[in-house]
This record gives C-alpha cells, sequence and structure tokens, in this order.
C-alpha cells in the first residue's frame, strides 16, 4: 500500500525522535522510486498530496487553474465563516487588501523592528535564564512571536497572551470542534470592537493604525474587515513562526555539533534560517482545482482539492543533495516553506529578521542548552505544525561558550 | 564582464537576494522586489561573483540570471 493513502497532515505516524520526519522520509522515498511527486490521500473524503519540489513550483505559479479557498484543509474556523484574509482569497481581491497593508512587511519596516525584536527577546531571556530548567517554547518561542504583534499594531505587549490564546483556539481548537472556539471569537470581537474608535483615531506608523487611518476602496475599512485584518497580524505573526522557533530550540537543543557551531560563528546564524526552514516547513498549502491539469502523471480534476506538503517537498533529492542533512550555508536552497509567487508569506522579511535576532541574541545568553532527559518534546501536527513543548535544561544564568557542563549537574560558583 | 538581471514579471519580493548579494541588489519597493544596484562585473572580481552566484542560488521563483554586458 502507498504511503500516500494514510497521508493526513493533522495524524502523521510519529517517529522515534519524536517529529513525523521518519514518515515523511520514506513517503518521499516512495515517490521518488516510484515516480510518482502526486499521490491520493484517503483521509478526509480523499484529496492529492504534492510532494515533489518541481511539482509545487508548478501549482503555487499558477493561481488562476489553482484557488487559495481551501488554503486550509479541512478549513479553519473564522468568526465569520470567510475565509483567512490573504492566505485564503484569490485574485484582484486579494491583491486589494496585499497592496493595502504591504508597506507594514517590507524590508526597511523588518530592519527597523528588529532592532526593537532584541530589546524584547533579551527581556523574555532575563525572564527564564536564572532558572536553568524551562518549557522554552511556552515562556520564549511562543512569547516571542505574539510580543512582535503587539510591537507591529502598537498595541499592549501585556495583551500578547491574549494573542496566543486566539490563535491556538484557530489553528488548534476551531478546525476540529468549531463549536469550542464560539466564546473565543466573541471575545476577539469585543477586543476589536471596544478598541476600534481609538484605534481608528490616533497616529503612529504601526499596521493597526494604517488600517484604521487609510482607505480602502475609497471608504475606511469597514469593521468586519478590520476585525480580519486584525485577526491576520496576530495569527500571521504567531502561528508559523511559533512553531518554527521552538523547532529550531529543539533541533540546537540535541545538535550540539550545529549549535556550537553557530555559537562560534554567528555569522551563518541568517543563513541557517533558512536551512531550518527548508528542514522543517511548519506550514502546508491547500489549492481547490479549478482546471484540468495533467502533472507529475496524474490528472488533476476540476473540484478536487490538493495539499502541498512543503515539509516534504523541500527535501526532494531531485531539488536539493542530501536532503535530510542540515546544511547551514546551502547553496542554491529554493524552498517554499514561505510559499512562491503572489501568495507568499506577506511576513517573510520580518519573520527572517525575528528569527535571526531570537537565535542571535539567545545563543550571546545561553550558549549551551540541552534537551530535558526528564521532559519530553512534544510535536503538533496539523495545517501548520512543529515543535509546540521544548523542555530544556541549561547552567543557571546561561552558563559559558563550550563549557564542560551536563544537565542535573549545578555549575560550581564562578 | 556580465551584470546581474532581475527578471520583474518573476520577481515577488522574497529578498533573499539581497540579504546574500548586498553590493549588488537592494530592496526596490515596498513588496521587497529586487532593484539592480552594481554595474557590469568583471570575471576578475570574486567577491561580487559569489555574491551573484549565491543570490541566483537562492532565489526560489529563479528571477535571477547573469547578463553578457559589454566592458
Amino acid at each position: 500500500m502507498s504511503l500516500y493513502t494514510i497521508f493526513d497532515h493533522y495524524k502523521p505516524p510519529i517517529g522515534p525522535d519524536g517529529t513525523p520526519y521518519d514518515y515523511f522520509e520514506a513517503l518521499r522515498d516512495e515517490a521518488i522510486e516510484t515516480e510518482t511527486p502526486i499521490g491520493w490521500s484517503e483521509s478526509y473524503g480523499g484529496f492529492w498530496v504534492c510532494t515533489g519540489w518541481l511539482e509545487s513550483r508548478e501549482i503555487q505559479r499558477n493561481p488562476e487553474k489553482f484557488s487559495s479557498a481551501t488554503v486550509t484543509f479541512p478549513s479553519y474556523a473564522t468568526p465569520n465563516e470567510r475565509p483567512l484574509m490573504f492566505a485564503g482569497q484569490d485574485g484582484e481581491e486579494h491583491m486589494k487588501y496585499r497592496r493595502f497593508v504591504q508597506s507594514q512587511f517590507s524590508p526597511g519596516k523588518a530592519k527597523a523592528l528588529g532592532e526593537q525584536m532584541r530589546a524584547v527577546v533579551n527581556e523574555l531571556i532575563d525572564g527564564f535564564i536564572g532558572a536553568g530548567r524551562v518549557d522554552i517554547a511556552d515562556v520564549f518561542t511562543a512569547e516571542v512571536p505574539a510580543r512582535l504583534a503587539a510591537l507591529m499594531g502598537g498595541l499592549p505587549v501585556e495583551d500578547a497572551h491574549l494573542y496566543r490564546k486566539w490563535t491556538h483556539a484557530v489553528s488548534q481548537i476551531g478546525v476540529h470542534d468549531p463549536e469550542a472556539v464560539k466564546g473565543e471569537f466573541e471575545e476577539l470581537d469585543a477586543y476589536v470592537a471596544e478598541r476600534s474608535a481609538e484605534w481608528r483615531s490616533r497616529t503612529g506608523d504601526d499596521y493597526i493604525t494604517m488600517v484604521g487611518r487609510e482607505e480602502l476602496d475609497g471608504a475606511p475599512v469597514d469593521a468586519e474587515d478590520f476585525r480580519d485584518l486584525f485577526l491576520s497580524l496576530i495569527m500571521g505573526a504567531v502561528d508559523n513562526t511559533f512553531y518554527m522557533l521552538s523547532t529550531i530550540f529543539w533541533r540546537l537543543g540535541w545538535d550540539k555539533e550545529l549549535r556550537r557551531r553557530l555559537v562560534r560563528r554567528p555569522e551563518l546564524i541568517p543563513l541557517s534560517v533558512d536551512e531550518f526552514l527548508r528542514m522543517y516547513s511548519p506550514a502546508y498549502s491547500g489549492r481547490l482545482v479549478k482546471e484540468r491539469m495533467e502533472i507529475g502523471g496524474i490528472t488533476l480534476e476540476p473540484g478536487q482539492q490538493i495539499v502541498l506538503a512543503h515539509a516534504i517537498e523541500n527535501r526532494d533529492p531531485r531539488e536539493f543533495p542530501n536532503p535530510d542533512v542540515f546544511i547551514a550555508d546551502r547553496s542554491p536552497n529554493r524552498h517554499f516553506a514561505l510559499g512562491l509567487g503572489v501568495h507568499r508569506c506577506l511576513g517573510m522579511h520580518i519573520l527572517r529578521v525575528e528569527a535571526q535576532v531570537t537565535v542571535e541574541e539567545f545563543v550571546k545568553r545561553i550558549p549551551e542548552w540541552e534537551l530535558d532527559p526528564e521532559g519530553a518534546p512534544k510535536w503538533y501536527a496539523g495545517q501548520v505544525g512543529g515543535m509546540m513543548e521544548v523542555p530544556i535544561v541549561f547552567p543557571p544564568g546561561g552558563g559559558h561558550p563550550e563549557a564542560d557542563w551536563s544537565p542535573g549537574r549545578p555549575l560550581a560558583a564562578a | 564582464m556580465k551584470i546581474i538581471s532581475v527578471d520583474s514579471s518573476r520577481c515577488q519580493g522574497h529578498g533573499k537576494c539581497y540579504a546574500l548579494a548586498p553590493d549588488l541588489l537592494e530592496p526596490g519597493d515596498d513588496l521587497g522586489r529586487a532593484a539592480v544596484i552594481s554595474g557590469p562585473i568583471d570575471a576578475s572580481d570574486a567577491a561580487k561573483l559569489s555574491q551573484g552566484e549565491a543570490a541566483i542560488g537562492a532565489c526560489p521563483e529563479m528571477a535571477l540570471s547573469w547578463k553578457d554586458a559589454e566592458a
């Protein structure tokens, strides 16, 4: 039986390392051996799964043949049952909203935010560096992007926990049980409604102020769009990035050689962010077939669903030599973790700076850490996925690079 | 002599190129699409050539290429 048959991005087989990558690699190997870069899964009533890099590129480059209406599959529950803003839109409507906000996601904006983020990251590290034992996903890699959302939106940092909670509700709970998140959506609606008058009258150059001030189609943004644009900001900031950052700290927790290399040569960190994105791509992209198309030896029919498995495509040996090996300065590295074409990740410039700053500042303060031998990393599998709990240990206070240190052994007072 | 060239119909503003080749390219607009800032590069300019190779290899849209340039 083909490994495609059992493909379910919400319930992949988890291997001994706590991740689905054994299964992904086996599926990839099957796809290469049998020359089936696209195969049929029996889950959710049946859908196509794309594991080939070349085929994924072809699909992403043809948005007129593949609608993004089913970018999340099964569909996320949203407050108004409209598809997610940006990611779930097509054609002119998509471009209209994208153009409206794009100045907030420019490379220049990312650079400026990067400097502010250094302070945020260090403040968070101050909070747990004395402990020596934490779930780094909870205290750090979830909090960094939630606070970044606050920074970008000119919103109070104290509300970051709400942004985490609502993102979690949409991406982990609502997709299985829409009823269970009704209360969360009501809370989110009220949050926006209570603040929108102030948001529309204030000054500043942040995202929320811009949305409140600028006109869209010759009129102020209506309440529903404002709520969706707010939700896009927090979900765009938190969802993928949380998993990506958590997985980075998991990998560096056991891969001492790589960790020490990045400590010694921090100039490799920006490039290795792209290699982490390639190796552990958090997101899947769904598409609805609009026109019949022959690709990868099969025929896609209108109305069928296809899911682009970027995590597997980005390990396609036809494009990436030694695809399962982490090569910090891999070149070329044309991965699809952030998508391609018109739907490329809106926040990509910000994400890259954010991941870079987060790793750079962390390894300066805490150069040595390991996975907690008494804890268990926990993977979340879904529309976006990655590590969601990463218990680690490190010398309380941070320790020194390459110091002879082992978990559980207190450091001599230095 | 050759010059790096951006196919503007393909470029989507991923921005990997100007991070890798800051002497050749820079962000050209709010979308982050690349603009060429370097003139023709001499075959002896190994540093710039290697920046260009890295940028070409990083572009997921395959929007970058070398073009021959007059000296």
